[in-house]
C-alpha cells in the first residue's frame, strides 16, 4: 500500500525564516496595523500578514511579551484619544442636570444635552468596538496559543474593557467635585439614559436606537474580563436601577391615576403602559428586561390598587358587570390573570354579583303585581283557561294565571341572567374554567334558594312545549329545551322537579297540547344530562300512551267485527295509565279528593255499556288487571242538535244546527242529562249533582264552562251570574249559536299552573314522604352492604348517593335511622358510641 | 454562474509562496478560522476585499494537500464514519505546521442536524 | 447537494479564453514536467515533482519563483499530450467549457491532476479510476535513490531477547521467556515475529492431525522496560502476558486487541491507571479471567461517596457490545461495576489543558496525597468557556443516537499528525524536540510517536483513530471476579452469577481506567440532574456480592 512506500521517502523539513520572526520586526508591523485600524485605514493591511506576524511571535514563546505590550499599546491609545472627547462632553451643566434635574432645565433643553452626550459615548464605544474585533482577528492565533493556555481572558475581553474600566468607571472628577458622592461616568449615563426613558414615557420622542446602542454596549461588557455569564454590565448595574426607576414612576403614575381617574381609564392605560414596556425592551432596551419590566408594571399599577379600582363607585366592578362593560372586563381579565393566577377579586367579585342579582329577580316578583292584565297579556295569553273567558274569568282564574306569569317570568329573568354572565364569561373572560365553576355555583345556590325554583322551572318547560309546538322552528325549540336543561342543572331538589314535571307532562300528553317528538327529546336530554333513573316515569308514560293509541285501534276492529249496529254509536278512544307512572292528580287520586272510598260517577247507560265492552275487551289478553275510570281526566265529543227555533224565520235560529261539542267527560255524562229533559224544564245543581255524583267542585267548574263562557253556552243558568252557586238552576239553551261547526268548550282544570300555597305544601308533604322512602331505601342498600358503619360514615354515604336527585337534610336521614332502628333493619353496635349494625 | 456583482463572489483564491494559485468555494474555507476572521464581511482586510489570500510561508506542494482537505473537508462535512485523507509522508510536518497556522487542529464543530 | 461546487467564471479577462491554460502559455518547467508526465500513464496529484525534497527543482520552489496566474492544478503545465486519459481529463478541468456543452449531470469526483476537488463531467476511464487514489507510482518518478530505512539498531539486551525469541520461534515453543533481561526497550522487530509462532503439534498414533491455535505466553517481568512494545499488542494468540515490575507508566489502548488473552499482570509498575480498552476485554464471554494489577501507584478518588445517579447515561457514552460471546456452562471471567468519575480535562492541539481540571503529568513525582483526584457528578459536566463558546452546537449534538459516530472529516492537523508520527526517524524526532522546527509543541509529536509505537489509539467515544486526545478524563471502578455457573433444575435452566471483589482493601476497590476522546464533543454523556427526592441505590457494592438470577 502507499503508506508503506511513503515510509520510505524522507520527510520535508517545515522551514522558518529565524530573522523573519525576530519580536521587534513583527511587533513593529503589528504596532503599526494597530495605529492604522484605529485611524480606519486597515483596508490597505493583509490580514494575513499581521496573523502571521503575531504567529511568528507566538511560536517564539514571546506570546506573553506581546500579550502586555498589545495592552499597553491600547491603554496609551485610549488615553490619548479616545478618553479626551468623552471626558470634553461631561460638562458642568450636564452632570448638575442629569442627576440633579435642577428646576430651572427645561425638558426639551435636557434632552437635548442627553442624547448629545449618548451619541459621544456610542460613537467612541463603536469605534472602539469595532478597533477591538479586528485587533483580535489578528491577534487570534495568540488567543487560541497563549492566551487560552495561561488562562487569561482573550486579548478582546482585555482591550475591550478599556471601555469599561476608563470610561465608564472614571470618576466624574473635577466636574463633580462639590458633590458629597463620589460620582463616576457609569452613573452619569444611567441617569441620563433613565431620563430619557422618562420623557418617552411622559409623551416625548426620543432617539430610540441610540439609547438601543448604549444598551447593547452595556450587554458587551462585563463586570470583569473574565466575562462570566451573567456579570454583564447591563444586568449587574443598569438594569437594577432601571427597574427602581420603573417602579417609582409606576407607583406614583398609579397614585395619580386613583385620584384623578376613573377604574375605566386605570384598566386602559396599564395595558397600555404594559404594552409600551414590551416594545420598549423590543426596540430600545434588552428583550431579557421584559419580564422584569412587565413584574413591576403588573405590581405597581395593577396589584397595588386594585382593590380600590374595583371598589370605585360608577366604573368599579359592579358597574362594570352592570352595564355590561365587555371592553373593560376584557382587559381587567387580562390584567387579573398576569397578576394573580387564583383571579380571586374578580372570582368574588363575579359571585357576590350573580346571588345579588338572582335575589333581585325574587324580590322584584314579589313586587310584581302580575293581577295586571297588560302584565298576564304578555305571559299568559296562549294560556287555555283565559281563551274566550270574559273578564270575570278573568278575575276567577287570575291568581293561577298569575303564578304562571310569574313562573315564566322568573326563569326568563334567571336566563337572561344566566345568558349575561355567559357572554361576558366568553367574550371578556377567555372562558375562564376557574370563572365558570364559580359562577356556576353561584347560580345554583340563589336558584336553590328560591323555595319554588323546582315547580317554575317545570312550568316554564310546560308553557314552551305548549306554546311552542306552534310557529317554532326546531331550532328555536332546541334553544328553549337547552335552556330548560341549563336551569335543571342548577337544581339541588331533583326529584321535586321530577314530582311537576310528572304532572306537567301527563295534562300534555292526555290533553294532547304539545308534540311527543320534542317531548321525547326533552325527555332524552334530561336523562343524558340525569341518568336513567330520573325519566323512568316519564318514559312509562310515553310508553302508556303508545300502548293505549294501538289498543284503542284494535278495540275499534274488534267492535267492527262484532258488527255492532248500535245506532247511537260512540267511539272510544282509551289511553290505560300505569298508576306508577303518573301523577296521582290525575289518577283521581289528588289531593283535593274526598278521603274515604273513592266516589265513583254515575255514567249515562250508553257509556256504562260501552265501558263494559271495553273492559270485556281488554281482559280478554290480560286477565287479572284491574281498569279503573278516572272520570276527571278526558273528553267527549258530542254531536248535538239544536232544532229550528219556530218563528225564527231568518238568521241561524231559523235553521237547524248541527255542533260537535267537545268537552270533559263531566261535560258529558251532565250534557246527556239534558238530552231527556223536556224543553223548557231544568234541572238544579243538587240534582245534577245526585245524578251524576260529580264531586261538586268539578261539576261547579263543569257547568260553568258549559254556561258562563259564551262560546259554548248550550246551558242556561238561572240566575245569569258569573259564577256558579249550588242553588243554581240549568236548562237546555235551545237558542245556541255558533259560527264554528266544532266547539271546544273551555277546559276548567283544577290543576292549576302553579299551585297554590295550599297546595304546594301538600305537594311538599308528599314529596318529603317519597324522600324518607327514598333515604329509606338508601340507608338499607348502604348498610347491606357495608354491614356496620358509623353514624357520620353512613351520613356522609347516604348523600353522596342521594347527590344526584337531592340534597337530604340531616335531621331527616337521622329520622330514618331511628325509624329504621326501631323497624329492626338496624342495630346499634354495643360499645361503640354510634355505631350501627345491618340486621338480616 | 454568473455571480451578482454585489455580493462577495462565492469563490476565493488561495495563493502559495511560488506563485500557485487554487480558487476553491468560500464555504469550503470557513473549516479555518484563520481565513474566516480574514475574509469577514465589513472588516475590509485587504483579503476580503480582493478575494485573494496569499500565504508567502506556505508552498505550493502544501497549499495544494491543504486546498484538497479544505474540499474534502467541505464534501464531508455532515457524513458519517469519513475515511481519513491521506497524507504525503514527505510534507507531513509541513501539513502540520500549516494545520496549526490555519486553526485546522480541532475537529470542525458538529451539524447540528442529524447526518 | 444543490450547492454542489462549480468552477467561477472566468474571475478576470487576464487571460485569452481561446487559449487554455498549460497550452497557450509558455512555462520555464514545462518541459520537465513533461517528462515526468509522458514516463506514467497514472494522473496523480502527490507523484507530482514537487512533492519530493530529492528534485532539485525544489529548491526554486521552495525560494519562490513568481508565476503567472493560472487556475487549474498548478503542475497541469504540460501541453495537451497525446495520452487519452491525460487530455480527457486536462479538458474537463478548464473551467469556461464545463457547461455550455455538456448539460449532462457531474459528479463530485475527485480530479488528481488538480488539488481541488472539482467537479467532473464523466468518469475517468477505468484506469484513472483504479489508480485514483493510490499514491504508490510516484515511485518510479523519482530521480534518487531511497534510502532503506536503517535497520533498528538493537541494544545488547535485546539482541538476546531477540535469540530467545527466535529460538522460540523455530522450536514452536509457545512459552517466552524474557524476564529480567535487563531490558530497557523491547523494539518492535524484537517481538514481532512471535505473531508466526506456531506450535509444533503433538502428533500421536491415530489420531488425525488437527490444527490448533497456538497459545503464547509472554514473560517479561523485572525488565526496566518504561515503554509497552506495541508489537505485542499484534500477536494475535498471546494468551498470558506478565509485565510485572516493568516500570511501565501507561498502558496502550491497543491492549484490547489481544483478545485471546486470558491472564495479564501488570502488578509492580507505575502504573497510574489503566486503559478504558481494558474493559472490552472484561465483556461477558471474553478470555480474560485473571488480572493482576496491585500494587500500582493508582490515582484514587478523593472522597469515597460518589453518587451513583446517573450512571446508567455515563455508560451510555460508549458503544457497549450488546452482542457478547455465547458462554458455556460455566464460565469464569471478570467484570467491573462503575463508581465514579472525574471531570474532563480538555486539551487544545498544542497539549495544553484548557480546563480547570488537569491530571498531573506522568513524568511528575506523585505522593499519596497528590495521587487524590477529585470527581464530578455524572449530571455535572464542566466545559471550559472557551470551548462551549466555539462550539455552538456543542451541546445540541450530544443528545442523539448518531453521537456516538464521527461526524465529518478527522482535523487535517490529526492526520498530519499521524502521517509524521509514522514516519518519523528518531533523529527527525530529536530534531523536533529541539525545536528546530517551527512547530508550536514538539511534545504532541513525541507523544504521537509513542502512541504509533505502542500500537495507536482510538477515541472512547466515536471509535475514530487519535492520537492527539482532546479530552481526557477517568473513571474509577471496581474490578470484579465473575464466575457463572448454569445448571437445569425441574427442566428449567438456573443462572448462577458469583461476584468477587478484587483487591483486599477499600483503597483498592477503586481502580481508575482512563477514557480518551478525540475532539471537544467526545466526552461524557451528561446525566439529567436529579430530583430531590432521588434515593440512592446500593448497586451490590458493598454488602451483596452474590446474585442469583434465572432465565429459561
Amino acid at each position: 500500500m502507499a503508506s508503506r512506500a511513503n515510509k520510505m521517502r524522507p520527510i520535508r523539513r517545515p522551514i522558518m525564516n529565524r530573522e523573519a520572526s525576530e519580536f521587534e520586526p513583527c511587533w513593529i508591523l503589528l504596532r503599526d496595523a494597530l495605529t492604522d485600524i484605529h485611524t480606519k485605514n486597515a483596508g490597505r493591511l493583509s490580514f494575513e500578514q499581521l496573523y502571521r506576524a503575531s504567529y511568528k511571535i507566538v511560536l517564539r514563546k514571546k506570546g506573553e511579551l506581546l500579550y502586555d505590550k498589545v495592552r499597553t499599546f491600547e491603554e496609551e491609545w485610549f488615553r490619548d484619544h479616545i478618553m479626551p472627547p468623552i471626558s470634553e462632553l461631561i460638562t458642568n451643566t450636564l452632570v448638575s442636570v442629569a442627576l440633579f434635574h435642577p428646576p430651572a432645565s427645561s425638558m426639551h433643553e435636557r434632552r437635548q444635552m442627553s442624547e448629545k452626550f449618548l451619541r459621544g459615548i456610542r460613537d467612541s464605544w463603536e469605534e472602539h468596538n469595532m478597533s477591538m474585533n479586528m485587533i483580535a482577528d489578528i491577534l487570534m492565533y495568540l488567543d487560541r496559543a497563549y492566551t487560552a493556555e495561561s488562562k487569561k481572558p482573550s486579548i478582546f475581553a482585555t482591550t475591550i474593557g478599556l471601555f469599561r474600566d476608563h470610561i465608564l468607571r472614571n470618576s466624574l472628577g473635577a466636574v463633580a467635585q462639590d458633590f458629597d458622592q463620589p460620582y463616576i461616568v457609569f452613573d452619569l449615563l444611567t441617569a441620563v439614559t433613565l431620563d430619557l426613558i422618562n420623557m418617552e414615557r411622559d409623551g416625548d420622542i426620543i432617539d430610540r436606537s441610540l439609547l438601543l446602542k448604549i444598551t447593547s454596549m452595556l450587554e458587551d461588557l462585563y463586570e470583569t474580563d473574565e466575562e462570566i455569564d451573567n456579570q454583564k454590565l447591563y444586568t449587574t448595574i443598569f438594569e437594577p436601577k432601571y427597574i427602581d426607576n420603573s417602579r417609582v414612576f409606576y407607583r406614583m403614575e398609579c397614585e395619580r391615576l386613583l385620584r384623578e381617574s376613573n377604574a375605566s381609564t386605570w384598566l386602559r392605560h396599564a395595558q397600555r403602559r404594559l404594552n409600551e414596556e414590551q416594545d420598549r425592551c423590543d426596540t430600545t432596551l434588552s428583550i431579557s428586561t421584559a419580564d422584569k419590566i412587565a413584574k413591576v408594571v403588573e405590581t405597581e399599577l395593577v396589584s397595588a390598587k386594585l382593590d380600590e379600582f374595583l371598589a370605585l363607585d360608577g366604573t368599579g366592578l359592579k358597574s362594570m358587570i352592570d352595564n355590561d362593560r365587555i371592553d373593560d372586563l376584557t382587559i381587567l381579565y387580562s390584567l387579573i390573570s398576569r397578576v394573580d393566577k387564583t383571579k380571586h377579586v374578580l372570582k368574588n367579585t363575579l359571585q357576590t354579583r350573580v346571588m345579588e342579582l338572582g335575589l333581585e329577580i325574587e324580590q322584584a316578583l314579589k313586587r310584581t303585581d302580575f293581577s295586571a292584565p297588560v302584565t298576564v297579556a304578555g305571559a299568559a295569553d296562549g294560556d287555555e283557561a283565559m281563551e274566550g273567558g270574559d273578564k270575570s274569568k278573568v278575575q276567577t282564574l287570575s291568581a293561577a294565571a298569575q303564578q304562571t306569569a310569574a313562573a315564566i317570568k322568573w326563569v326568563d329573568d334567571v336566563l337572561q341572567l344566566k345568558d349575561k354572565f355567559d357572554t361576558l364569561w366568553s367574550t371578556c373572560f377567555n372562558q375562564d374554567l376557574v370563572l365558570q365553576s364559580a359562577v356556576t355555583k353561584s347560580f345554583s345556590e340563589f336558584i336553590n334558594m328560591f323555595a319554588r325554583s323546582s315547580e317554575y322551572v317545570s312550568l316554564f318547560i310546560d308553557d314552551n312545549l305548549k306554546r311552542g309546538i306552534k310557529g317554532k322552528t326546531e331550532d328555536e325549540v332546541d334553544i328553549v329545551l337547552d335552556k330548560a336543561i341549563v336551569l335543571l342543572r342548577y337544581l339541588t331538589d331533583r326529584d321535586m322537579f321530577e314530582r311537576y314535571y310528572q304532572k306537567h307532562l301527563a295534562r300534555r300528553l292526555l290533553h294532547g297540547k304539545s308534540e311527543i317528538h320534542i317531548e321525547k327529546e326533552m325527555v332524552y336530554r334530561m336523562k343524558s344530562e340525569m341518568g336513567n333513573h330520573f325519566t323512568i316515569k316519564f318514559e312509562g308514560m310515553f310508553k302508556d300512551m303508545e300502548l293505549s293509541r294501538d289498543l284503542t285501534d284494535n278495540y275499534r276492529d274488534h267492535i267492527r267485527n262484532l258488527g255492532d249496529t248500535d245506532t247511537r254509536k260512540v267511539d272510544l278512544n282509551i289511553n290505560v295509565l300505569t298508576t306508577n307512572n303518573w301523577p296521582p292528580e290525575v289518577m283521581g287520586r289528588g289531593s283535593s279528593q274526598e278521603e274515604g272510598a273513592k266516589m265513583e260517577c254515575i255514567y249515562p247507560s250508553a257509556i256504562k255499556r260501552l265501558q263494559e265492552s271495553f273492559f270485556k275487551y281488554y281482559l280478554k289478553d290480560r286477565s287479572g288487571r284491574v281498569l279503573t275510570w278516572v272520570s276527571s281526566a278526558g273528553t267527549a265529543d258530542i254531536k248535538c242538535v239544536f232544532p229550528k227555533i219556530p218563528g225564527k224565520e231568518t238568521g241561524p235560529l231559523s235553521k237547524e244546527r248541527r255542533y260537535e261539542l267537545n268537552v270533559s267527560t263531566y261535560g258529558m255524562i251532565v250534557l246527556m242529562l239534558f238530552n231527556d229533559l223536556p224543553v223548557g224544564e231544568s234541572l238544579g245543581f243538587e240534582e245534577l249533582q245526585a245524578k251524576t255524583n260529580i264531586p261538586a267542585p268539578d261539576l261547579i267548574r263543569t257547568l260553568a264552562s258549559l254556561s258562563v263562557a259564551p262560546k259554548a253556552r248550550v246551558l242556561l243558568k238561572d240566575p245569569l251570574t258569573k259564577n256558579v252557586k249550588t242553588t243554581d238552576k240549568f236548562s237546555y239553551n235551545a237558542q245556541f249559536v255558533s259560527k264554528a261547526i266544532k266547539i271546544k268548550a273551555p277546559t276548567i282544570s283544577n290543576l292549576s299552573k302553579v299551585e297554590g300555597d295550599d297546595e304546594r305544601k301538600e305537594t311538599e308533604k308528599k314529596n318529603d314522604q317519597t324522600r324518607a322512602h327514598v333515604v329509606d331505601a338508601a340507608i338499607v342498600r348502604i348498610m347491606k352492604q357495608r354491614k356496620q358503619l358509623t353514624h357520620t360514615q353512613l351520613i356522609t354515604e347516604v348523600i353522596t348517593q342521594l347527590a344526584n336527585r337531592f340534597k337530604p337534610e340531616i335531621p331527616l336521614i337521622k329520622k330514618r335511622i331511628e325509624d329504621l332502628l326501631g323497624r329492626e333493619y338496624l342495630e346499634r353496635v354495643e360499645g361503640e358510641a354510634s355505631s350501627y349494625r345491618y340486621l338480616a | 454562474m454568473a455571480a451578482n456583482r454585489d455580493e462577495p463572489s462565492k469563490y476565493v483564491t488561495l495563493i502559495s509562496n511560488d506563485g500557485f494559485e487554487f480558487v476553491l468555494l468560500r464555504e469550503a474555507t470557513v473549516v479555518s478560522p484563520t481565513i474566516k476572521a480574514m475574509l469577514r464581511d465589513g472588516r475590509q482586510w485587504r483579503e476580503a476585499t480582493t478575494g485573494r489570500c496569499e500565504f508567502p510561508d506556505i508552498s505550493g506542494a502544501v497549499l495544494e494537500k491543504v486546498v484538497e482537505y479544505f474540499q474534502y473537508w467541505y464534501k464531508n462535512r455532515d457524513k458519517l464514519d469519513v475515511p481519513d485523507m491521506d497524507i504525503p509522508v514527505e510534507i507531513c510536518l509541513e501539513l502540520l505546521v500549516a494545520a496549526d497556522y490555519l486553526g485546522l487542529d480541532s475537529k470542525p464543530p458538529l451539524p447540528s442536524h442529524g447526518a | 447537494m444543490n450547492d454542489e461546487p462549480t468552477l467561477p467564471t472566468l474571475p478576470s479577462p487576464r487571460w485569452p479564453r481561446e487559449s487554455p491554460f498549460g497550452v497557450g502559455q509558455k512555462r520555464s518547467r514545462a518541459a520537465h514536467t513533461d517528462t515526468h508526465a509522458s514516463s506514467s500513464n497514472a494522473p496523480s496529484s502527490s507523484d507530482a515533482v514537487f512533492s519530493s525534497d530529492d528534485d532539485p527543482a525544489l529548491d526554486n520552489y521552495v525560494h519562490g519563483r513568481r508565476k503567472k496566474r493560472y487556475v487549474g492544478t498548478w503542475y497541469d503545465q504540460q501541453p495537451a499530450s497525446s495520452d487519452s486519459a491525460d487530455s480527457a481529463i486536462g479538458d474537463e478541468t478548464r473551467p469556461g467549457r464545463m457547461p455550455l456543452s455538456r448539460p449532462r449531470r457531474r459528479q463530485f469526483k475527485r480530479q488528481l491532476d488538480s488539488g481541488v476537488w472539482m467537479a467532473l463531467d464523466e468518469a475517468p476511464t477505468d484506469t484513472d479510476e483504479n489508480d485514483s487514489l493510490d499514491l504508490a507510482p510516484a515511485m518510479p518518478r523519482l530521480a534518487l535513490p531511497v534510502p532503506k530505512p536503517p535497520r533498528s539498531m538493537l541494544s545488547p539486551e535485546e539482541e538476546t531477547a531477540l535469540a530467545v525469541v527466535r529460538r522460540c520461534v523455530d522450536e514452536g515453543r509457545e512459552m517466552v521467556d524474557l524476564s529480567e533481561l535487563g531490558l530497557k526497550t523491547l523494539s518492535n522487530s524484537v517481538v514481532e515475529s512471535l505473531s508466526n509462532l506456531v506450535p509444533i503439534p503433538t502428533v500421536m498414533k491415530d489420531v488425525a492431525f488437527e490444527h490448533k491455535d497456538p497459545s503464547i505466553k509472554l514473560f517479561l517481568s523485572r525488565n526496566p522496560l518504561k515503554q509497552f512494545p506495541g508489537a505485542i499488542a499484534n500477536i494475535e494468540h498471546l494468551t498470558v502476558l506478565t509485565l510485572r515490575a516493568t516500570r511501565l507508566t501507561e498502558l496502550p489502548g491497543s491492549i484490547a486487541s489481544l483478545k485471546n488473552l486470558q491472564s495479564l499482570n501488570v502488578a509492580s509498575n507505575s502504573l497510574r491507571y489503566l486503559p478504558g480498552e481494558l474493559l472490552e476485554l472484561m465483556k461477558k464471554g471474553s478470555a480474560l479471567n485473571d488480572l493482576q494489577f496491585h500494587p500500582n501507584p493508582f490515582f484514587q478518588p478523593r472522597d469515597h461517596s460518589p453518587s451513583g445517579h446517573g450512571r446508567a447515561e455515563y455508560e451510555m457514552t460508549f458503544d457497549v457490545d450488546a452482542d457478547p460471546q455465547p458462554l458455556g456452562n460455566s464460565w469464569n471471567g471478570l467484570t467491573t461495576s462503575l463508581l465514579s468519575r472525574t471531570p474532563v480535562q480538555f486539551f487544545n492541539s498544542a497539549r495544553s489543558s484548557l480546563s480547570d481540571f488537569s491530571l498531573p503529568p506522568l513524568d511528575e513525582h506523585l505522593t499519596a496525597d497528590s495521587r487524590k483526584i477529585e470527581h464530578e457528578d455524572f449530571w455535572d459536566l464542566a466545559v471550559p468557556k472557551t470551548i462551549a463558546a466555539s462550539q455552538s452546537h456543542f451541546q445540541a449534538s450530544r443528545d442523539g443516537t448518531q453521537r456516538q459516530r464521527p461526524v465529518g472529516a478527522t482535523s487535517l492537523h490529526e492526520l498530519a499528525l499521524r502521517a509524521a508520527a509514522r514516519a518519523l526517524q528518531p533523529h527527525e524526532l530529536e530534531f523536533i524536540k529541539q525545536g528546530e522546527y517551527p512547530i508550536r509543541n514538539p511534545d504532541v509529536v513525541e507523544r504521537a510517536v509513542r502512541i504509533h509505537r505502542a500500537g495507536g489509539q482510538k477515541c472512547c467515544v466515536c471509535k475514530r483513530e487519535t492520537w492527539n486526545p482532546l479530552t481526557e478524563w477517568l473513571e474509577f471502578r471496581e474490578v470484579l471476579r465473575t464466575h457463572v455457573s448454569t445448571s437445569v433444575e425441574d427442566g428449567e435452566s438456573r443462572t448462577i452469577e458469583t461476584l468477587v471483589r478484587l483487591g483486599n482493601n477499600v483503597d483498592e476497590c477503586y481502580v481508575p481506567f482512563v477514557r480518551k476522546g478525540c475532539s471537544w464533543a467526545c466526552i461524557p454523556l451528561k446525566a439529567p440532574a436529579p430530583s430531590p427526592e432521588v434515593v440512592e441505590s446500593g448497586d451490590m457494592t458493598d454488602s451483596e456480592l452474590s446474585s442469583a438470577s434465572q432465565s429459561s
